[in-house]
């Protein structure tokens, strides 16, 4: 990772935080809709609780997009109060501070393997794990819920292992800096998490 | 800790480097305060939220939302008797090429029903409740919260909007079956209009109630026809069988019996006999029963001979 360019960075990044908005996107009453149309028609893609009218496929469409979308954007938003953390972090080590950066970047695999546990978790927590033919709509955890089990882990994940900043701090402060640095962000995402439009964002996530 | 340096540049020029180095700490400071600042008092958080939400006015399965938008505006209250409402429910319907919601909060036994315009503003509301869990239990459906069957609108011109209560338990057929009951309302006070209790049995097996403007007079009336079944399963209304006409002078219905009436139990409001409900009024079954003992309209059976009781 040390090795790669700024671009290579970026791509891993962006290859990650794509492939996890995918994931957590499959749990979606959009996926449910476009799997109801593709199998039954349009006619039948209403999720039919209250014997509503049926969505169009265009916005059936709209909402895949949107949801991919928004959750490429609250993960790239974690991955810029990392950065943030790390500015702060190491602001008199520029060295250290391409080191933590490019350290997020490789951490951002996280992202897909916390997206994939959601999903399976999802789908146990709807009995449905075992009967895949009654998924993935249904008992979802919803999107503040499912990122805020990412944000409790990854500033952890992330920091375990970064260099203190400066040449003058001992090894076995490690521990306590991981914890400054995860508090640091949580911190700064207090900020962020408040400032969320929620109810637009659960409800287009699906 | 303060490093000043002194530089000379390539054109002779001597800068403060501690100045370059500080300002950007500064700059951090800042933006660490506003963003914090903005998280603490969440600045154009919500208007922007209910600016982003406006879609789901148009998609259907994101109608809830817009009543989770109409709680978090103040617009309806999410509370039933200081209780938070367990449900939160919205339809959106369309009229006039102008958009209106209906958004229920309910405990599954109470509902509150608030009908809202595209702004949010409220322009009608009204309670109810029932004992009745099939009231709220739909077999194949799951739970609905108690709310009203049509689409509400001012249908007689009189400035208060009106709409059928149904009060007989949700099933999946839209035969009539039960009681209901016809509101119009108003800010402070509601009026009900009718109220009747359908039974069909084996002479007229289906029924289905609507509005309509039976004698073209251009208002409203309430029709009862009989229905039967078509070879796809489809609901087919045959010729009225009693209808409700609007006496625009009188301000009420006046019921048009041509058939077969032992289906139906009914009270229509007259010029001297009003019923008004405060808007805080729960509108259940018992108000509906007080009305129709009220008219003292006979009590008839499947059989048609007198004497059915509930």
């Amino acid at each position: 990772m040390n090795e790669l360019s700024s671009r290579g960075i970026a791509l891993v990044v962006a290859f990650h935080t794509i492939v996890a908005a995918c994931v957590l996107t499959i749990p979606s009453s959009w996926t449910w809709l476009a799997g109801v149309g593709i199998a039954r028609g349009a006619e039948h893609m209403t999720t039919g609780g209250l014997q509503l009218p049926p969505v169009t496929p265009t916005q059936v469409g709209i909402g895949l997009a949107l949801s991919i979308s928004i959750w490429t954007v609250l993960l790239l938003i974690v991955y810029g109060v990392c950065i943030c953390v790390a500015d702060l972090a190491y602001f008199r080590d520029r060295g250290g501070f391409r080191l933590a950066a490019r350290r997020v970047a490789w951490s951002s695999v996280w992202f897909v393997i916390w997206a994939v546990m959601t999903l399976l978790l999802n789908l146990e927590r709807g009995g449905k794990f075992i009967q895949p033919a009654r998924w993935p709509i249904g008992e979802t955890f919803e999107a503040r819920s499912r990122l805020l089990s990412l944000l409790i882990l990854f500033p952890i994940l992330w920091a375990v292992g970064l260099k203190p900043p400066g040449s003058d701090a001992r090894v076995s402060r490690r521990g306590i800096l991981t914890l400054s640095y995860a508090v640091l962000f949580w911190i700064l995402w207090a900020g962020v998490w408040r400032g969320i439009p929620w109810l637009s964002i659960e409800a287009y996530t699906g | 800790m303060k490093r000043t340096h002194r530089k000379v540049e390539d054109t002779g020029q001597v800068i403060d480097v501690q100045r370059s180095i500080r300002w950007p700490a500064r700059l951090r400071l800042l933006l660490f305060m506003i963003w914090m600042t903005f998280g603490v008092f969440q600045l154009g958080t919500q208007s922007l939220d209910h600016r982003l939400a406006r879609w789901c006015w148009s998609v259907s399965n994101l109608w809830n939302t817009v009543a989770k938008v109409a709680v978090q505006s103040g617009a309806v209250d999410g509370h039933i008797d200081g209780e938070r409402a367990t449900v939160q429910h919205a339809s959106v319907h369309s009229l006039a090429n102008s958009r209106y919601a209906i958004v229920t909060v309910s405990d599954w036994q109470r509902s509150e029903i608030s009908i809202l315009d595209w702004d949010y503003r409220v322009m009608g509301r009204f309670r109810r409740r029932t004992e009745d869990a099939t009231m709220v239990k739909q077999k194949w459906r799951g739970f609905q919260p108690l709310t009203h069957l049509w689409p509400v609108y001012d249908a007689h011109s009189a400035g208060r909007l009106e709409t059928l209560i149904g009060f007989a338990p949700i099933h999946s057929a839209k035969v009539a079956l039960g009681r209901y009951a016809y509101v119009a309302l108003g800010s402070e006070q509601h009026e009900l209009l009718f109220v009747c209790d359908i039974d069909t049995g084996p002479r007229i097996p289906a029924v289905l109630i609507g509005i309509d403007d039976n004698n073209n007079d251009r208002y409203e009336d309430i029709v009862v026809q009989e229905v039967t079944k078509t070879d796809k399963r489809k609901m087919v209304g045959k010729k009225p069988l009693v209808v409700f006409e609007w006496d625009e002078m009188q301000k009420c219905f006046v019921p048009k019996v041509s058939q077969e009436t032992s289906f139906i139990r009914y009270w229509c409001s007259s010029p001297s006999d009003r019923e008004y409900v405060p808007i805080d009024t729960w509108i259940d079954k018992t108000m509906v029963d007080r009305l129709l003992n009220k008219a003292g309209t006979p009590v008839l059976n499947k059989a048609g001979t007198p004497g059915r009781s509930d």
